[in-house]
């Protein structure tokens, strides 16, 4: 019944979070202050029409009234912000819910219909804990206007706990049972009962205090009628300290008898903490002398050839990357790449032409770049030599609209390759941590391990992986408890959601243990066939095929997997489930920074279904996403929360770093682990692998071309 | 936690982090080495100033051209030498791999700087300048944002001829012209200013480079 989080120790994660500069904007309603439900806004309980800044991920923690709310929030465009918060209530009475406090997830979102001009207000649409069992169901419309840079007015009405308290109207009856399981949105109730009114003001004094005065109309029936508090008024008054640009802590006098705090720590995306990176420069492109480009002397003798291969490496070595092939006639060259080291290629390939330039002789004149995939060619870059020397010192835009994009075409032959190439072994050893979040008995377990890990290509194409980890702290996950199953229903075998017992055990344990082979099946495919230990919680065979055309933004993939389930120790044994799983896939560059994907097939309880995803991507690397999946397991079947769904990001290093490296951080907060809609995790899955090496993708971060 | 859990998670954790640069993947103390390099930048600015004098030194060391790059905001500086040519772009280093890239003295681009100039376009505030002319032109520099997409800055400048200075820096001693580039930009407003020699070089310009950094003052120490 919970999701976790992993990341890697760095100290210097802390030095990332960053925010714009200009927190309060009177033009826009923009804020990076929250309530004490983590959404944007500069009152306490109430909502106002307030936005965070654009790509904001925020992350808030307000304690009051016997009440902790942990909320993620993120702004996912300018005027629409969608929140995922984790409640406790200590104290509250639910019916058939024995432990001390009551946890509850709710998810939020907002949408600014009108925004604030000189004469009229800004004006939002917001739906409270939209999804799930609705402990905090509500809906509102609210106007926000600011008088000058520091004081905002707030009023709107409310539906459900925002139409508890003092209401003055009504509008149809408001339905309290659960649709399902819970877990799907709650439409039937949506505007629909008594309504009030609320009201509020925030004062900014200074670029770091904030007060503020609010009318609530959330009447916390359930919490004083279980005798968590004493409501003597409807007012509640805070105050806001800003302790530096992304940590905001506040504290409140709630409703006339309890204080109540709340702390923020957020980050932007958009705002590094070095714009553009802080590596070092690249090697200058080097010109070549007018009419030099005529001699083609150096064709005759063929160690000159060796000569250049070893030059070319080396220049290359020098920016971090690999020379895995050298094709070289008079007056072109063809160059595998290898890219350990750079996120964005188009640093990559930019930076092989500046060592081209330096090391080929003057009669090449056509540089085709080619960058691979475990030693596999994926997506070409051909420049014309005159058009780098020309464009070195243009805008970057110059040197794409000049070059051209392709398939880098089948894998070359062992001749043709640096002698040396292969086998390669890259190992590391490292710590990471673990955090469990949302486990009613704990709500942060945090392990600390060791992982250890390698690589080691046999030959182009062939790679066998491998990941051990040994956890060092003890914090097992606690006894989950038992589902309680509706009578004449079958649930689903178990297959992830005993995840906790993969946790239990101490000891090595083995993430994967996999050989893979890459193949080029033809012009635009793609192939992959991974066997062994897949994943921590099953072995055996994944294979997949991807078809993607550089200049498409759509690609299409199949995968297939025959999978045993592991035993709980994670070393060799295996349990008796077998399942064949497989997906047919669609991938679609939406535009303005969004990513679709949708996947229909067979997932690893047997069931049938698709999962539809979103994300928004930055070229910086960050991603934030969400997604949903439904089987054809009823929602009875599937059991609390009806069907799977979760919130993904991805953290890129180099943002927080300010240099390039391809490590990342993805975490997926699943709302509940549960048996239905579950997919293998495989990895070195073909599709984010070869996008990065086609235009559309790289043309985002094509800045970085000449850095 | 027991204190035999809290000392078993201690030494881990020391070995961890002992062992976190260990293996032989690029980047793999990556973060590491970041961690030591900013907490090394800030012993430095805390332990006081460099004592010995890194311009002299640069000047001694070779005979070629030499040029000073002078952060203001931070009073960083860093002698460079010349060490490419692309036609009119002069390429200049400092010995830590940090470029800066000048055409007819004026700052076009930087690298590895933090906040780099990635490339500018100023031909027709050059023109005007070298002409010891008074004028309008448009200047245009571009940069990358902190989400990894590029932007420009287009400003719209008005140059006038300022005062005659004396210029005494390094190994060059006479007398300049300057030269005053008032840019106006949606963003803001910026200044720069060149110092031109009598046959019509540019010693010294102080421009506006990039938000983070602001202003910066490229001097020829040596012709």
């Amino acid at each position: 019944m919970f999701g976790t989080k992993t990341y890697t120790i760095g100290a210097v994660f802390l030095t990332a979070v960053a925010l714009p500069a200009g927190i309060v904007n009177s033009e826009s309603l923009i804020t990076a202050r929250t309530n004490s439900y983590g959404m944007p806004g500069g009152l306490i309980d109430m909502p106002t029409a307030e936005m965070a800044p654009d790509a904001q991920l925020g992350l808030t923690i307000s304690r009051a009234l016997n009440t902790t709310r942990t909320t993620l929030t993120f702004q996912i465009a300018p005027r629409l912000s969608a929140a995922f918060r984790y409640s406790s209530i200590d104290g509250l009475i639910v019916p058939d819910y024995d432990k001390s406090a009551y946890f509850d997830r709710s998810f939020d979102l907002r949408y600014q219909l009108v925004t604030e001009t000189d004469r009229r207000p800004g004006l939002a649409i917001g739906l409270r804990d939209f999804i799930g069992t609705g402990l905090y169901s509500s809906e509102y419309l609210v106007a926000t206007k600011s008088f000058g840079p520091k004081l905002r007015f707030s009023g709107g009405v409310g539906w459900g706990r925002l139409g508890s308290y003092e209401s003055f109207a009504s509008t149809g009856s408001r339905p309290e049972t659960l649709l399902g399981q819970g877990g799907v949105p709650t439409y039937d109730r949506w505007f629909r009962g008594p309504v009030a009114a609320f009201a509020g003001v925030s004062y900014a004094p200074t670029k770091k205090l904030s007060f503020k005065v609010e009318y609530s109309s959330d009447a916390y029936a359930q919490e004083v009628g279980d005798g968590l508090f004493e409501r003597r008024s409807p007012i509640n008054i805070g105050v806001d300290y800003r302790l530096s640009k992304s940590i905001d802590f506040s504290g409140y006098y709630m409703h006339g008898s309890e204080l109540g705090a709340k702390f923020t720590i957020a980050v932007n995306p958009r705002v590094a903490s070095v714009p553009g990176g802080r590596e070092e420069a690249p090697r200058p492109v080097a010109v070549r002398p007018a009419g030099s480009a005529a001699d083609l002397g150096w064709t005759v003798e063929p160690e000159n050839r060796t000569n250049i291969r070893a030059a070319v490496a080396k220049g290359m070595a020098a920016e971090g990357l690999v020379l895995d092939g050298l094709r070289l006639d008079g007056t072109s060259a063809e160059v595998l790449v290898r890219n350990p080291r750079y996120d964005m290629t188009a640093q990559a390939v930019g930076r092989t032409a500046r060592v081209l330039t330096r090391t080929l002789p003057a009669s090449v004149e056509t540089f085709r770049i080619v960058q691979t995939l475990h030693g596999t060619p994926t997506g070409s870059v051909t420049l014309r030599r005159s058009d780098v020397e020309r464009y070195e010192n243009s805008a970057a835009r110059v040197i794409y609209d000049a070059a051209s994009f392709g398939d880098g075409g089948a894998p070359w032959a062992r001749r043709e390759l640096t002698p040396g190439s292969y086998p390669r072994l890259t190992w590391g050893l490292a710590p990471y941590a673990t955090i469990g979040v949302f486990d009613p008995d704990d709500p942060a377990r945090i392990n600390v391990g060791l992982r250890l890990k390698g690589d080691y290509e046999l030959a182009p194409g062939i790679i066998a992986s491998a990941s051990i980890t040994q956890r060092l702290t003890d914090n097992p996950p606690s006894e989950a408890n038992p589902r309680p199953v509706p009578p004449g229903v079958t649930p689903p075998p178990v297959v992830r959601s005993d995840l906790a017992e993969y946790e239990r055990s101490g000891g090595p344990k083995i993430e994967h243990l996999t050989l893979a082979h890459y193949g080029r099946p033809g012009p635009n495919l793609y192939s992959r066939l991974t066997g062994g230990i897949l994943e921590p919680m099953y072995a055996g065979v994944s294979g997949e095929v991807l078809w993607k055309r550089p200049e498409s933004r759509l690609a299409l993939g199949a995968e297939l997997n025959y999978v045993q389930k592991r035993g709980y120790d994670q070393r060799f044994d295996l349990q008796d489930y077998t399942v064949v799983t497989g997906h047919a896939s669609a991938y679609y560059d939406i535009g303005n920074g969004f990513h679709g994907q949708v996947d229909v097939g067979r997932y690893l309880a047997g069931d049938w279904g698709a999962t539809v995803a979103i994300d928004r991507e930055f070229a910086n690397g960050w991603r934030v996403g969400a997604y949903a999946t439904k089987t054809n397991l009823s929602a009875d079947e599937f059991g609390e929360g009806s069907f799977d769904k979760g919130i993904r990001f991805t953290f890129p290093m180099s943002w927080g770093i300010g240099s390039p490296t391809k490590a990342s951080s993805s975490t997926v907060l699943q709302s509940l682990t549960r048996d239905g809609g579950a997919k293998l995790k495989v990895n070195g899955r073909l599709y984010d692998n070869v996008r990065a090496t086609h235009p559309s993708e790289m043309a985002k971060s094509w800045e970085k071309f000449w850095r | 936690m027991t204190t035999r859990s809290v000392l078993k998670l201690a030494g881990g954790l020391a070995l961890a982090l002992a062992l976190a640069g260990c293996g032989n993947a690029p980047g793999q103390g990556a973060i590491l080495g970041q961690a030591t390099a900013i907490v090394g930048q800030f012993v430095k600015r805390g332990a006081g100033g460099a004592k010995t004098d890194p311009v002299a030194a640069a000047l001694q060391s070779t005979t070629e051209p030499v040029v000073l790059f002078f952060v203001e905001a931070r009073g960083a500086r860093a002698p460079m030498t010349k060490i490419a040519t692309n036609g009119a772009y002069e390429t200049w280093s400092a010995k830590d791999r940090r470029t800066i890239t000048l055409r007819n003295g004026f700052l076009t681009a930087s690298r590895g700087i933090g906040d780099d100039l990635m490339s500018t376009d100023d031909a027709g505030t050059e023109r005007l300048v070298l002409a010891r002319q008074e004028g309008q032109a448009r200047r245009v520099q571009r940069f990358i944002k902190g989400d990894g997409s590029g932007y420009e800055i287009v400003a719209d400048c008005t140059i006038t001829r300022g005062e005659e200075r004396d210029y005494k820096l390094g190994e060059i001693e006479t007398r300049t012209l300057e030269m005053v580039e008032n840019c106006v930009a949606p963003e803001g407003k910026f200044e720069n200013s060149y110092q031109l020699d009598s046959s019509g070089r540019v010693l010294s310009a102080r421009q506006w480079m990039s938000p983070r950094n602001g202003y910066v003052i490229v001097s020829r120490l040596r012709r």
